[in-house]
């Protein structure tokens, strides 16, 4: 208990000190929203998805176990309520010095803005923000990430094979 | 603030709710899902509990109702003194663990056989305390028809007991 | 309680005439040890309505009630800091160089991991790489 306490008071002298943390656009509304009813999260950590290697892949087409294992973290933060306010809200989030947009489509129904993080020539992490009628999604990947391959990917699956993934039990907080 | 009432005053009468549905129902899962229903259902409608006289009887009441539109949909439970009945039916019997006591084995028994209503005002008034004019407001009946439901269910009962003992005594 | 007190008490109660209170004190007489053997089946009775009182309802009733009744925030805000200033901590490393994979686990490991079954977290990431890949799809080719 008091060692706890010990590193919140650390923490708290650090705060103003580093600033790696919770710094990104995702993360912003993470900090916001985490403890927001409205809100559904997911988050896989980089050591979930070190985890992920000691699944079967037999069933898992090729090109998503490569993409999959290029990648260190997702997080996804989405709600049904008001989705083209926090549309925007999520986008205002979003610090256009460290990220480049990369696209941007809107029609009647759907918002969907892609930004990248990139150096070094490689996607550090990949950011999309959609709403349509029915709800707002706020989705990052972060690793090393192949836009063509991830574009293909849903044409050679069926995304509606993969509903029963909805099923999937979540631990409870 | 309706939080707190609800945490304080109605969540602890889950027990006795438990305990009238499993008398109805004889099974534990069945049981556990009639009183978490009645209770959100008592949550829905929390602007009305003023109006309730008394929460308790509405809980027990709703419980009861419950569990007969259960046994209607079941159709298992046979109705009355007629007929055969399957007394082992305690399906996931919560009773299972406790002490399987012949004499226990007995009265259980003896009650499984006896008329719906004697069989709840036994529950209400051994088990759970109640007063009269409480278990006529749960079941629906005259206080007169509480009396006669209690004297018929504890001789009932007395009676086969002692048979019981008197039994085992000749056989020893 | 004296024998004769009981007896009388007994005779009342079959005749249902006792009040809450005097089956409170039979009750209460027939857990004690001084019961003639004449007895023993009433006690039988009044041991058995203990015995059902004390029946209670699964750990899990409550939980599932008071989830019904208040949904628990997703995430546990005390937990979520403590981890936040761990990690702020280790970003005090300014003499080492953090490898790539330490800064990614220091930017995203604000939120506790969803998962605790990698083949969960694994369909949920394929989940989400073919949402966002149709999502792609939509807004490179909008007329498809």
């Amino acid at each position: 208990m008091i060692y706890k306490k010990l590193l919140v008071v650390l923490g708290l002298l650090l705060v103003g000190a580093v600033s790696q943390a919770q710094d990104d656009a995702i993360g912003k509304f993470f900090g916001k929203y985490v403890e927001d009813s409205r809100f559904s999260v997911v988050s896989v950590s980089p050591k979930m998805f070190r985890l992920l290697s000691k699944v079967s892949w037999d069933t898992i087409p090729v090109d998503i176990r490569q993409t999959v294992s290029k990648l260190q973290s997702l997080r996804i933060i989405s709600t049904e309520t008001t989705p083209y306010v926090f549309y925007k809200e999520a986008l205002a989030k979003i610090d256009m010095k460290e990220y480049e947009e990369l696209i941007t489509m809107r029609d009647k129904d759907d918002n969907i803005r892609f930004v990248i993080k990139e150096s070094g020539g490689i996607i550090h992490e990949l950011l999309m923000i959609a709403a349509d009628k029915d709800g707002f999604t706020m989705m990052s990947f972060v690793g090393d990430i192949d836009l063509d391959k991830l574009a293909r990917l849903s044409a050679s699956m069926d995304i509606k094979g993969m509903e029963n993934l909805k099923n999937a039990k979540r631990k409870n907080n | 603030m309706s939080l707190e009432v609800f945490q304080q005053r109605i969540l602890p009468m889950k027990d006795k709710l438990y305990r009238l549905a499993l008398r109805l129902l004889l099974n534990g899962h069945d049981a556990e899902d009639v009183v978490q229903e009645v209770m959100i259902r008592l949550w829905t409608r929390r602007e009305e509990w003023g109006q309730w006289q008394s929460l308790e009887a509405y809980c027990m009441t709703a419980v009861k109702n419950s569990c007969l539109d259960r046994l209607r949909k079941r159709q298992l439970r046979p109705v009355g003194e007629d007929g055969a009945i399957d007394v082992n039916s305690h399906d996931k019997d919560p009773h299972e663990k406790m002490i399987a006591k012949e004499t226990f084995i007995q009265i259980r028994r003896c009650m499984d056989e006896l008329p719906e209503n004697q069989q709840l005002v036994i529950q209400l008034r051994e088990v759970e305390g109640f007063s009269y004019n409480e278990i006529a407001e749960v079941l629906g009946i005259s206080l007169d028809q509480v009396k006669v439901n209690l004297f018929r269910a504890r001789n009932a009962i007395k009676k086969s007991i002692i048979q019981t003992e008197s039994s085992w005594k000749e056989n020893r | 309680m004296e024998r004769e007190q009981v007896a009388q008490l007994l005779e009342r109660y079959w005749q249902v005439e006792t009040t809450v209170e005097e089956e409170k004190m039979l009750a209460e007489y027939f857990r004690g040890t001084d019961v003639p053997s004449e007895w023993e089946p009433y006690r039988e009775i009044f041991s058995f309505y203990e015995q059902e009182h004390e029946v209670r309802p699964g750990e899990g009733l409550e939980e599932r009630i008071m989830e019904a009744v208040r949904p628990r925030p997703r995430l546990r805000g005390a937990w979520w800091s403590a981890a936040a200033v761990i990690l702020l901590l280790l970003g005090l490393e300014p003499l080492f160089r953090v490898s790539e994979e330490k800064r990614v686990e220091q930017r995203v490991a604000v939120v506790e991991d969803t998962y605790d079954d990698p083949q969960l977290a694994l369909a949920a990431v394929q989940k989400a790489l073919l949402i966002a890949s149709r999502n792609m799809n939509k807004g490179l080719h909008p007329l498809k």
